[in-house]
């Protein structure tokens, strides 16, 4: 009976540490941010879809943009087609590889962009558009755990690992269930809050997740913001041709 | 000197005719004179303001290869400039570090986008001291790290008064996002297009918010005490900078400084000589001038498009080891190469009207001599009779053309003179895009003593040669039948 009776004590206290040391032992971070850039990115297939962005400035007013993306990850290449507005229509961003063009159907003329770039007046970066690369950037500096509305988050404060992203310092809000990015607080090198993305919607299409809806807020200018919409998603192939500077000269003849 | 005097009382027989033609020629003159001085002031305005907005007239860059392979434009060893500076022996009166960066500035909801230099206040004491400030003062701007000096078109577009908090979002050398928190400390009066938009700071703060080490600089100025030597002071650094630095395109840099305006002297004839450079003409050099500058391209410090190769949309990544150092020399003849050729133009054209109207004027001339000589017919047959020979009356028709010729362009310089003095009291003060042809708000003029010498050389020759027919008639005419004709 006490034999019994110890063993089982042993046997709950192991079970309790073990409980409660893998309650505080630190998350996987590393992994999980692999995990996140595995997911954002289409590999073995060619993604394609529509966009919907929607850019408020109290200056300019409010300006709606479609536009169709295509995607070839494995390739390292991007197109992006402007639908709407007429006046923009036919324009176009083409990425290949470390080389990125916007294209002018006015003027007919390539003009090299970065991807550290906004997309024309909004606030989204031409990598927003793209895969992830969090792992290959950043380094987990701190980690707390937090609440975002309902969501259980992760809220982890990354650090650049080189000088090269656009933003050295990133405070990231990971719902702790799915691993999925809710939210993130951007700052510039000085620290300072520079833009708040919000990524309110996720479809799951496979193994992959791609956010559906964002928006991205820009915290140095009063009540700018921008929200991008995609639908119509799909993994069809793409005709190579499509990632191409004549493609783009050929849709707009 | 009896001919001479014969002549020059000949003018003044008939005033009306003498005025008329003299009057002729001295538009001409005026007009080339005028056009010529004017272009002339406005290349040495324009070079003057662009020294001044530029701090100097020799600019060194350097594009150094960072650890992670990208190209960035900066100066991290000045040491090494400083010591070639002085061992070539040109003479400067300063020498000024300034880094810039083009960047969004935001106030509220407003925003423009615009290049902000950064300079070292210690060593810019003459573009201080030469800001005329609109609102707040320089005390102001020198006592805050953090504060800034706006044009006020700059200001305005933010809606930004002094002492408001502005805002400048940035990339750095290397792509990454940055904010600055200025104050603005000073705002400056429009200058038109080429310096109405004006930002400074410091370039401590400067250098923070672009990545670059405190002590380090995107470019180093150096201010000559005299501009024209430019070329040839630009020619002695590369030569000094180039025996322990490497410098891009040197030997293109070389042959675009001989090409240049200012390019004289014996260092010029010796490199010449040394390199068997053979020369050229004038006119084709003249023309190329500018143009070409240090290897061809804009200057890496002008505007945003110059800028994008280093920083924001355009970083550079680069083949060369990591630390690999390049330098750049350009010179102030590259910024007012545009200018140059504009005033070439302008130059040519006047002296195209010059011609036509040297021409009509020679017509005039041929044609009233012809009628002088019918006129003083009798004249020369008694001068003839008296012992006057052919060559003495051919020299009193020649003399005359070149005194009333010489006395036409003498009132053209003098009108011109007078034109330039009353116009150059006018002051532009808003002058807006024209600012910087302006000398501190006044159209400035700089008259060629050479080529109003020539000027004068060329009318009284021409006018000579436009008398040589109906002189060589009134030379030839027999004194006997001279006397004989009735008018």
């Amino acid at each position: 009976m006490t034999k019994k009776f110890l063993f089982t004590v042993f046997a709950l206290l192991l079970a309790g540490g073990a409980a409660l040391w893998a309650a505080d032992s630190e998350p996987d971070f590393a992994a999980i941010m692999e995990s996140m850039d595995m997911r954002s990115k289409f590999e073995g297939t060619d993604f394609s879809s529509r966009l919907t962005i929607i850019t408020e400035d109290p200056e300019e007013g409010v300006e709606k943009q479609v536009l169709n993306q295509f995607r070839n990850d494995d390739a390292d290449e991007f197109l992006m087609i402007t639908l709407e507005p007429l006046s923009k229509k036919g324009q176009g961003v083409l990425i290949v590889e470390d080389n990125a063009w916007i294209y002018d159907p006015e003027s007919r003329k390539f003009t090299h962009m970065s991807m550290k770039e906004n997309y024309e007046d909004t606030d989204a970066k031409m990598n927003d558009f793209g895969a992830t690369s969090y792992a290959e950037d950043y380094e987990v500096a701190r980690y707390a755990e937090g609440k975002l509305g309902d969501y259980n988050v992760w809220i982890v404060e990354w650090e650049a690992i080189n000088d090269e992203v656009p933003y050295p310092y990133v405070t990231a809000y990971i719902d702790k269930a799915s691993e999925l990015l809710l939210m993130t607080k951007e700052y510039s090198l000085s620290k300072r809050l520079l833009r708040s993305s919000y990524f309110l919607k996720y479809a799951r299409i496979g193994e992959k997740y791609i956010s559906t809806q964002m928006i991205f807020k820009d915290e140095t200018m009063d009540n700018t913001k921008t929200t991008i919409t995609i639908s119509s998603v799909s993994l069809d192939e793409v005709d190579d041709s499509i990632f191409t500077k004549s493609y783009l000269e050929r849709v707009n003849r | 000197m009896q001919i001479f005097k014969i002549a020059l009382r000949n003018t003044s027989r008939q005033v009306r005719r003498t005025s008329l033609l003299s009057g002729a020629i001295a538009f001409g003159i005026m007009i080339i004179i005028l056009l010529n001085s004017f272009t002339n002031g406005l290349t040495e305005n324009v070079k003057e303001n662009v020294s001044r907005a530029l701090a100097g007239h020799i600019y060194i860059t350097a594009s150094e290869v960072t650890q992670g392979g990208i190209e960035v434009a900066r100066v991290s060893d000045d040491g090494v400039i400083l010591e070639a500076v002085e061992s070539s022996g040109i003479e400067y009166t300063s020498v000024s570090h300034r880094t810039s960066f083009t960047g969004t500035l935001s106030l509220g909801s407003k925003k423009t986008e615009e290049r902000v230099t950064g300079i070292d206040v210690a060593e810019e004491q003459m573009l201080l001291d030469s800001l005329v400030v609109k609102e707040g003062s320089i005390e102001a701007f020198l006592a805050d790290g953090h504060s800034i000096i706006l044009s006020e078109g700059l200001a305005r577009s933010i809606r930004a008064e002094v002492g408001d908090e502005v805002l400048i979002r940035l990339v750095t050398q290397t792509g990454q996002n940055n904010l600055g928190e200025f104050t603005l400390g000073v705002i400056l009066p429009d200058e038109g297009s080429f310096g109405s938009d004006r930002a400074y700071a410091h370039l401590g703060y400067v250098n923070e918010l672009v990545n670059m080490p405190a002590d380090a600089s995107e470019t180093i100025n150096i201010t000559l005490v005299d501009m024209e030597d430019t070329s040839e002071a630009a020619l002695r650094l590369i030569s000094e900078l180039e025996k322990t630095v490497e410098i891009q395109d040197a030997a293109e840099q070389r042959e675009a400084m001989m090409n240049s305006d200012g390019a004289t002297g014996a260092v010029i004839d010796a490199m010449r000589d040394s390199m068997g450079i053979e020369d050229e003409t004038d006119a084709e050099g003249e023309a190329d001038n500018g143009q070409r500058g240090f290897g061809g391209g804009a200057p890496p410090m002008m505007g945003p498009a110059g800028r994008g190769g280093m920083f924001g949309a355009g970083i550079t990544r680069s083949s060369l080891p990591p630390g690999t150092v390049t330098f750049k020399l350009n010179t102030i003849d590259d910024y007012t190469g545009a200018i140059s050729q504009l005033v070439s133009t302008l130059n040519y054209i006047g002296y195209g009207v010059f011609a036509v109207l040297l021409l009509i004027t020679m017509v005039g001339i041929t044609n009233t001599y012809r009628m002088m000589m019918l006129e003083r017919i009798k004249e020369i047959g008694t001068m003839r009779a008296m012992g006057v020979h052919r060559k003495q009356v051919r020299r009193i028709f020649l003399y005359e053309a070149g005194i009333t010729a010489f006395i036409g362009a003498a009132a053209g310089l003098i009108v011109s003179l007078v034109i330039m003095l009353v116009t150059g009291l006018l002051s532009f003060p808003e002058a807006g895009d024209f600012t910087m042809l302006l000398d501190s708000g006044h159209p400035g003029y700089s008259m060629n003593p050479g080529v109003t010498v020539g000027l004068f050389i060329i009318i009284v020759l021409f006018s000579m040669l436009a008398a040589s027919n109906p002189a060589g008639k009134a030379a030839r005419v027999a004194p006997a039948e001279a006397l004989r004709t009735t008018k």
